[in-house]
Order: C-alpha cells, then sequence, then structure tokens
C-alpha cells in the first residue's frame, strides 16, 4: 500500500510538470490553430540559460528570472519567424517550419553543450519527503505546488479578464476579432510569450531534477502532448485532467511490478514510454472525429 | 526541350552505369552515389506523404529501422536471402505504417504529425531497446554468406563495392519510377485530391479514410525498403541510426528538395550525400556540424526558397524569360545565324546517338512502353484547344451514324456522347461567345434526342423517386436544427430548397449528403437505404454537389481538377497504378477522354491548363458544376450556387441548370434567393427554424402566407396575394 502511495507521491512532479506545458500547448493551439512540435525548445532554451548563467556565478535568482525571459523570447521568436511568415502556406507548412525549429535547436544545443547531459542549478530546496520506506525529493515534488499556481494564473486570466476574452475570441474567428478592434497577431503573440514562459519554468524545474540534455528536454514534451490531446486542447480543466492521467500512469507503471507477472515488463526499459504510447493511441481512436483541425488546404512548401 | 532533355538523361545514365569501370575511380565516391540511393529511397516516402497527400510524419526514420531490423531477423531467423530481404523489409516498413496509420488518420488534420512522433519515441525507448527485435545497442549483424552465398540463386557477391553500386543505383530508380507511376495515376490524383479538400474529395466518391491509409501504407513500404537496402550495404544495423534526429535528416532531405517534386527529392538526395560523402567523412571534426547544417538548410528553404530545388528550373526559366527581350547570349545568336547549317551537317551522329539514347533509357525502365505511352497521354493535355478539336472531330467522322443515347436513369450520364453530338455546332460558334440562344437550340434538340424518361405523376411529380428524406430530425445537443422534415425528389426535376439564413438547408442537406447522421429519419437514395452511409459510399450511388465556398483544389488547374472527378469512373488499383498495366493505361486514356468531352460540353476548353487560383470566381463556379459532371453523378445537389454571382452571372447559371436537365441530371437547388428558384424549379420545398412550412409548386409556393409571412416577417393579411 505504502509503494503504492509513494509512486503516486513520484507522479506528482511529472503530472504538475505535464501542466505547465499542456497549457502552453494549449493555449497558442487557441491562438494559433498550430500545433506547436517545438514547444520542447522553448524549455530546453530556458533550462541552458538558466545553466549557464550560473555557471557564470550569476546569482541563481537572477540567473532563473534570465532563464524564464529567454523562454519567453524563443515563444516570440518561433511565433514570428515560423507561424505568423508561414501563414499564408497553410498549417502543414507551419508545423513543418516548428519541426525545423526543433531540428535546428536540438542542434544548436548538442553543438554547443554537447550531448551529455549536465548538472542544471537546483531551483528547489534540497532534502526529500518520506513516504514508507522511500522518499521523494523536494526538487521534484515542488514542481507541482508550482505547475498548480501557474495554471491558477492562466485560468485566472482566461475567466476574468478582456485580455483572456480576446485571446479566445481571435482564436475562434480572425477576421472577426479584427473587427472588432482585436488584433490577432497580437493575442496570437502574447499566446506565444505565455506558452514560452510557462514552458521555460517547465523546463528550468525539469532540468534541476533530473539533470539537463538536448534530447530528454526537447522531446521529453511529448507525453504533455498527449495530455493536451486528452484534454481536447481547449480549456484549462481539460488539460488538467490530461496532466493528472497521464502523469499517473506513466509514473505508477513501476509500481505494477508489485505483481510477480508483470514485473518483468513494467520494470524493463522504456515501460513508461510504452505504456504512454498506447494511452495516447486510444485517446486519439477514442476522442477519433471530435479532434478536428481545420482542412488543411492550398499549402505550400 | 524535351529531347535534349531525355538526352541529358540518357548521358547521365550511361555515364552512371559506365562509370566503375574506369581505372582510378576513388572508392569514396562509390560510397557517396550510394548514400544518394540510400537518403533517396525515405526521402521519396516523405515527399509521398507531405507533397502528394498533405500528411506529415515524424518517424520515417524510425520505420526505415523496422525494415532494416525485421529484415535482419528474418535473415537470421529464417535464412531468407539477398533480394527476398529487400521485401520482407519493404512490407515491415508498410505494415507498421499501417499500423499506426489506422489509429491515427482516424483524426484529421496535423495529428499524425504528433502521433508520429510518439510512435518515433516509444520506438526509441522501448522497441529498439528490446532483444527480440534489435540483438543487443550495438545494433544487429547478419552473416556474410546470407547476402551473398556461392551456388545459391541468384547469387550476389555483396562484398564487392562495385556491385552494390549497381544494386543500390537499380533499386532507387526503380523506387523513383514507381512512385513517379503513382503520383500520375487515379491513386495519385485521389491523394492531391484529399491534400486539397477532404469534402470536396469525399463528395467525388473517394474514401478519404482508406485512401490516406493507403498512402501512409506505400510510404512505410518505401521507407522499409530504404531499411533493407541499409542493411543489406552494411550488414550491421544499429538502434542509433534510426532514432529521431535522423527521422529529422530525412525530412530536411525532402524539404529541401521540395516536397512536391521528385527531381528535387534526387537533387537533395545527390546534395546530402555529396555534403556527408565527400565533407563530413573526410574531415571528422566537422562531423559534430552535419545536424546543424542540415536543420539550417531546412529553415533557409523553408523560410526563404519555397518549392526547394525542385523550383529551381522553374524559377530559372521565369528569370530567363524575364531577361529575354533585354539580353541575349552571343552563343545563342550565333546558333540562330548558323544553327540550321550546323543541325543539317551534324544530322548523320545524331541518327546514331538518339537510338543508343533510346535503348539505354527503354532498357531502364521496367514496363519501358506502358512508361512512354503515359507520356503520350500526359503530353495531350498540353495541347491547346485548337489542337484538341479536330481530334475529337475525328472520332466523330469515324462513327458516322451518331447512335441515339435512349436514357435510362439508373444509367449515368454519358457526357462523351453528348459532347460528340454537340461538337459541330458548339465549335462553329466558337469558344467564349456565348450565344445562349444557340445553346438552348441545341439543348431543344439534345431534348428531342434523349427521350424523357419520368412521366408526371401524382400531385405533378415525376417518378422514379431518386431521393426521398423522411421524417429528418437532426438535434445537436439541446438545439434541433432540423425538426422532422420530409422531402422528395424525382427523376428529371429541378427541386428548390429555401428558407431564411438560420432554417436548417445546410442541415438537412449535410443529412442528405452524408456529412452528419440525422438524429431520426431515413435518407433513400436511388431506391438504396443509406442513412448510414458515408459521403464517399453515397457519391459512388451517383449523387453529386457543388459547394457554396467553392472547394477546388487549389494547386491543381482546371483540366486535373476535373479528372480527379473520374475516380469512380475506372477502378484502377495499387497494383495497376504503380507497374502501369495495359488496363490502367486504357482505364487513363479513357478518363482524359471524359474530361475533353465535358470541357467542351460546359466550353470550358480554352481555361483547361489554367490553375484555378488565377480564374475568375464565376468561371469557378462552372469548373465545379463541370466536375459533377464527369463524374457521371444523375443527381446533382447545388449549395447556393448563384451566391457571389452578379444578375448577368446568374442569368447564365439558369441556363446552365436547364442544360443539365435536359441532359439528364437531377438537380437539387439549395437558395435564398426566391426569385430565381420560382423561375428555375419544379417543386419547391421551404424550410423555416427547421421546420418544413410549406411545399409545392413555385406559384402556390409563392402565394403561400407561411411563406410570405417567414420572408417578410408580416402576417398575411398586410400583403396582397
Amino acid at each position: 500500500m505504502t509503494t503504492i502511495v509513494l509512486y503516486l507521491f513520484l507522479s506528482l512532479p511529472l503530472v504538475g510538470a505535464y501542466l505547465l506545458l499542456g497549457l502552453g500547448i494549449t493555449v497558442i493551439y487557441q491562438a494559433s490553430r498550430v500545433l506547436n512540435l517545438a514547444h520542447g525548445v522553448m524549455a530546453m532554451g530556458a533550462a541552458y540559460a538558466c545553466y549557464q548563467l550560473t555557471k557564470w556565478h550569476v546569482p541563481l535568482a537572477l540567473s532563473l528570472i534570465a532563464g524564464l525571459a529567454v523562454g519567453t523570447l524563443l515563444g516570440l521568436l518561433l511565433e514570428r519567424v515560423f507561424v505568423r511568415r508561414l501563414r499564408p502556406s497553410g498549417p502543414m507548412t507551419q508545423t513543418v517550419g516548428t519541426v525545423a525549429a526543433l531540428s535546428f535547436a536540438i542542434a544548436v544545443a548538442s553543438r554547443v553543450w554537447g550531448t551529455l547531459p549536465v548538472n542544471a542549478p537546483a531551483v528547489l530546496p534540497s532534502g526529500a519527503l518520506h513516504v514508507g520506506k522511500g522518499f521523494v525529493p523536494w526538487s521534484q515534488l515542488g514542481i507541482f505546488p508550482i505547475a498548480l499556481v501557474g495554471a491558477g494564473f492562466l485560468f485566472a486570466l482566461f475567466q476574468f479578464t478582456d485580455m483572456g476574452l480576446a485571446m479566445r475570441g481571435a482564436a475562434e474567428n480572425r477576421r472577426g476579432a479584427a473587427l472588432r478592434g482585436v488584433d490577432p497577431d497580437r493575442t496570437a503573440a502574447l499566446a506565444w510569450a505565455l506558452g514560452g514562459l510557462l514552458a521555460g519554468l517547465a523546463g528550468i524545474l525539469l532540468a534541476g531534477a533530473n539533470g539537463l540534455d538536448p534530447f530528454s528536454s526537447s522531446l521529453g514534451v511529448l507525453p504533455a502532448f498527449v495530455a493536451a490531446l486528452l484534454g481536447g486542447l481547449e480549456t484549462t480543466t481539460g488539460v488538467a485532467i490530461g496532466a493528472v492521467v497521464v502523469g499517473v500512469v506513466q509514473g505508477m507503471v513501476p509500481a505494477f511490478g508489485v505483481f510477480p507477472s508483470l514485473s518483468r515488463i513494467v520494470q524493463g526499459q522504456g515501460a513508461p514510454q510504452l505504456v504512454l504510447g498506447v494511452v495516447a493511441l486510444i485517446v486519439m481512436a477514442s476522442r477519433g472525429a471530435r479532434l478536428v483541425t481545420g482542412d488543411v488546404r492550398g499549402d505550400t512548401l | 526541350m524535351s529531347r535534349r532533355a531525355s538526352v541529358l538523361a540518357g548521358a547521365v545514365i550511361a555515364a552512371l552505369l559506365l562509370w566503375p569501370f574506369l581505372p582510378h575511380v576513388p572508392h569514396d565516391v562509390f560510397t557517396t552515389v550510394i548514400l544518394a540511393s540510400v537518403y533517396l529511397i525515405p526521402a521519396l516516402s516523405l515527399v509521398l506523404l507531405i507533397g502528394m497527400i498533405g500528411q506529415i510524419s515524424l518517424c520515417q526514420a524510425t520505420l526505415v529501422g523496422m525494415g532494416a531490423f525485421v529484415a535482419a531477423r528474418g535473415t537470421l531467423a529464417l535464412h531468407i536471402h539477398f533480394p527476398l530481404t529487400l521485401l520482407v523489409g519493404t512490407a515491415a516498413g508498410g505494415l507498421t505504417a499501417v499500423v499506426i496509420g489506422l489509429v491515427a488518420l482516424r483524426v484529421r488534420g496535423l495529428y499524425l504529425a504528433v502521433a508520429t512522433m510518439i510512435f518515433a519515441y516509444v520506438a526509441d525507448q522501448y522497441l529498439f531497446t528490446k532483444g527480440w527485435l534489435v540483438q543487443s545497442q550495438s545494433g544487429t549483424s547478419i552473416p556474410f554468406e546470407s547476402i551473398g552465398k556461392r551456388g545459391t540463386l541468384p547469387y550476389f557477391d555483396l562484398g564487392n563495392a562495385k556491385l552494390f553500386y549497381y544494386i543500390a543505383l537499380a533499386v532507387a530508380v526503380t523506387a523513383l519510377y514507381l512512385v513517379a507511376n503513382l503520383r500520375d495515376s487515379r491513386i495519385g490524383r485521389a491523394w492531391s485530391a484529399i491534400r486539397g479538400s477532404e469534402v470536396a474529395a469525399a463528395s467525388l466518391g473517394i474514401d478519404v479514410m482508406r485512401f490516406k491509409l493507403l498512402g501512409f501504407a506505400c510510404a512505410g513500404a518505401l521507407a522499409g525498403l530504404g531499411g533493407a537496402l541499409t542493411l543489406v550495404g552494411q550488414r550491421t544495423v544499429a538502434p542509433s541510426q534510426f532514432d529521431f534526429t535522423n527521422s529529422l535528416f530525412f525530412l530536411s532531405i525532402a524539404v529541401v528538395g521540395g516536397v512536391r517534386s521528385l527531381g528535387g527529392a534526387l537533387a537533395s538526395s545527390l546534395l546530402f550525400a555529396t555534403l556527408v560523402g565527400e565533407i563530413f567523412f573526410r574531415n571528422p571534426t566537422l562531423a559534430n556540424y552535419l545536424n546543424l547544417v542540415s536543420s539550417g538548410l531546412l529553415i533557409v528553404v523553408l523560410l526563404f526558397f519555397r518549392g526547394g530545388l525542385g523550383a529551381l528550373p522553374e524559377k530559372f526559366r521565369a528569370a530567363k524569360a524575364r531577361l529575354e527581350p533585354r539580353y541575349r547570349p552571343v552563343w545563342e545568336r550565333l546558333v540562330r545565324r548558323w544553327g540550321p547549317g550546323l543541325r543539317a551537317s551534324t544530322a548523320p551522329v545524331r541518327r546514331v546517338i538518339s537510338p543508343a539514347v533510346g535503348v539505354v533509357s527503354g532498357g531502364l525502365s521496367a514496363v519501358g512502353r506502358g512508361a512512354s505511352a503515359v507520356v503520350h497521354v500526359r503530353r495531350d493535355t498540353r495541347k491547346t484547344p485548337d489542337q484538341i478539336a479536330p481530334s475529337l472531330e475525328n472520332t466523330q467522322e469515324m462513327e458516322a451514324v451518331p447512335t441515339p443515347v435512349v436514357r435510362d436513369v439508373n444509367a449515368p450520364i454519358d457526357v462523351i456522347g453528348l459532347a460528340r453530338s454537340m461538337a459541330p455546332a458548339l465549335a462553329s460558334e466558337g469558344p467564349g461567345t456565348g450565344d445562349t440562344d444557340d445553346v438552348q437550340a441545341l439543348v431543344r434538340a439534345a431534348a428531342d434526342r434523349h427521350a424523357v424518361a419520368g412521366e408526371p405523376g401524382a400531385d405533378n411529380r415525376r417518378e422514379p423517386v431518386l431521393l426521398s428524406a423522411e421524417h429528418i430530425t437532426v438535434r445537436f445537443g439541446g438545439l434541433v436544427a432540423v425538426n422532422d422534415a420530409s422531402m422528395q425528389v424525382g427523376a428529371g426535376e429541378i427541386v428548390g430548397l429555401i428558407g431564411p439564413n438560420g432554417a436548417g438547408k445546410t442541415t438537412l442537406f449535410n443529412s442528405i449528403l452524408g456529412l452528419n447522421e440525422p438524429t431520426e429519419g431515413t435518407v433513400h437514395l436511388f431506391g438504396q437505404e443509406v442513412t448510414t452511409w458515408g459521403v464517399h459510399q453515397r457519391a459512388a450511388l451517383g449523387i453529386g454537389r457543388t459547394f457554396q465556398v467553392l472547394q477546388l483544389f487549389g494547386d491543381l488547374d482546371v483540366f486535373d481538377n476535373l479528372l480527379v472527378a473520374t475516380h469512380l469512373q475506372s477502378h484502377v488499383g495499387i497494383g495497376g497504378a504503380t507497374f502501369v498495366t495495359r488496363s490502367a493505361l486504357i482505364a487513363e486514356r479513357e478518363a482524359r477522354e471524359r474530361v475533353h468531352a465535358v470541357l467542351k460540353l460546359m466550353e470550358l476548353e480554352r481555361v483547361a491548363n489554367e490553375p484555378v487560383a488565377s480564374l475568375p470566381f464565376g468561371t469557378l463556379r462552372l469548373v465545379e458544376i463541370a466536375r459533377t459532371l464527369v463524374t457521371g453523378a444523375r443527381l446533382v445537389c447545388f449549395d447556393e450556387a448563384a451566391s457571389g454571382l452578379d444578375s448577368a452571372e446568374t442569368e447564365r447559371l439558369i441556363e446552365w441548370f436547364r442544360l443539365l436537365r435536359e441532359i439528364g441530371v437531377t438537380l437539387l437547388v439549395i437558395e435564398h434567393d426566391v426569385d430565381m428558384v420560382v423561375r428555375l424549379c419544379d417543386y419547391i420545398y421551404v424550410l423555416d427554424q427547421g421546420k418544413l412550412i410549406a411545399s409545392g409548386v413555385p406559384q402556390d409556393v409563392q402565394r403561400d402566407p407561411n411563406v410570405i409571412a417567414s420572408y417578410l416577417g408580416t402576417s398575411a393579411e398586410v400583403v396582397p396575394a
């Protein structure tokens, strides 16, 4: 029983990280109707910036703020260069654009910092919470409450401010919003900045907990995509549910090792990822036609 | 131009074949060409997927890996030898793609990108770490003998680099040839329709889901073939060769080539192979920059050089055309001055060379004659209308006695016969004069020849009933969009469905066409119950449609837009399309003939080769109508066809509607313009707030108090009848 509780605690950081990332993916999708496959770029950029600055003996608080700023700026840059510029060519070209950005960012990071993991600065306090025979380090567990605060902030923004309303309107109908005096490009840029900020936060926290390398930080966002898809890419509550499902499913997989018949499978290499893949496939198969994006039309590469 | 191109191609091919026999060829040049062949195949699979179908995959390297590892396991466990190794890899890639596609393609749009990315991630972390697929992290090795054992038939000594060079070249060229065949086939056209507009594709009878899956399977099979070829060439394959970075690398190759063109993919594969083989391999210190360079190129092409290498010839031609009047190079002036004499003096030489080139290039293509026939068919489309018209007249001369067409409501519309019978008169009238009186005379003549089948039944409706919707109710959550509406369309009628905005016209229309399933009620088409059928299944029965917002395929010209609509007329399958069988060729010729006939009938010949993006709106409406004619639909639904047209164009549209009826098409017209519908229709249904408030012949509907109230918002007493 305590094992189960321990694993539940161990999956909380995953839930938090996927919540932060999934919220960004959803906000960006709402504003630009683009699935931002380069979402990990913003997380990775922020984490490496924070790491590099602390290595240059900049105080941690300052590095943290600078890292978040880098995440935000990367969001703005991606929107301006790959999404706004490629809009006339259609959503498929825009998606290829985000993939190109991802590809380039991984190549740059591998070139500058190498492909091996580096020790990123710990932002959260050291020490651990003891649960039964095991423990969960605060560096991981702390991600969860921070993510909750972030999600609450975003929820309030969308629900109670004019800006949130404008963003939702512009996503629904670009021209309609433009006629009402809402600049759709501005709200899109804002959404990308917000997404970049949240992704940067998740990236820095995850790097502090698990180390930092170009691949796991940029591709580690994939479960967050599943969470966002599960939530229907629409509401903050949807993302929250998706993040809980994906995080708990992934975190709890090794817990099934208590059943001898399953232990070989679930404790083998890649088992959580396999389960994640299966969950993703089930989500796609069951939600089917409800996950509908606009027609891909008239796009030229 | 095309002659020069074929000479050039022949020379290149001859050089590639003969050059290993030259002394002192550096070994790494072989490696580079082999590398280019190995890159080309996955790049082609992406060209097929992105450029032709408009779907994007981020797991191409994973599929290549599946091909390689399964082929290796097959070699070790089942003792499969070389040529079969390629087949095993191809099948593995194709089947894996089908499994992913079955799930991911259920959702429209760009989710395939995410699904394939997740698959790549799972394969990286799970599949490619398992002993039952991959022997160890350092990879799988297959013994030398299994790819070239002396005494087995056929025997290939693949330890010989020269031999593998030929094999890689042959596989790559075959793949290129087969993909080109697919692109120009019925299947390739269905893909480009899906790329353009899924709704329109389905309305032409294309099973969108099935053809997407087929495309994804073809792309997977190609990737698997690439993997098996890699295995044969290296004999050891490791998981690190097929990770996510490599998928991105293949994507770079495809996009830099410009995902629309096969030549571009070839050029891009050569470029990347040269980069890797000649620069990065030779200078190990630079090797770390490979991914940086490839992703940098990807970004540059995407942002600043749309179309990639494949668009170069066109851009070059455009630039040359701009310079032409001002500047002409010296050598060209010389050729103009002395050219004829030179040409005469070199004639004997050319007489020898060109057959040789013909033999070489002919031998390369597996079905050489089939290919050239396809080329001829394709060239036909580039003829100007003046060249086409005589050929149609000739066929008519051969059939001196025009066969009388007896109309049967269950037979598709015989557009070819109609065009032939009308050809002389239309030709003498000349294109574009638009003399409606003459057209009407023709129509009357046509109507006399074609006996009208349906006789007015009770209530002046015609039999048999082609479309019947009974007690249709559509609810969206709590909202009742259509409430217990019934309607019928008889053969040969023009039926109108009118109502103010938001009356539920479109919802009822969608239920009839299969875009939504009614909550209650049934739909019968041509006597069949089709309530739960999909759009494409109904289209196959013979119902066509046009769209309120034009749904033409924007990157095709008018001719190709209509050619897509021949989908239901032929049954060329994947085998016929890939290997260009005789029956596929015949079907192709018939399809083109059909399109020519409709172009002639609709007076659209002069815009046949124009891209639809360049044409005015009114013409595009006609193209959409022409497209429904090509499908052979007997019942065509027009969704607010008059919207966006000025009054003169609307008049012309009404003439076209009447012409369509005379040639045997039954029409269901959805409009909110009451005037037009009253003038045009035999019978009218009026819908308001989801309910049928009136139905009858135009005169009755016009006087109906309910209709007047719903349109003018006043009670009947105020308005004089």
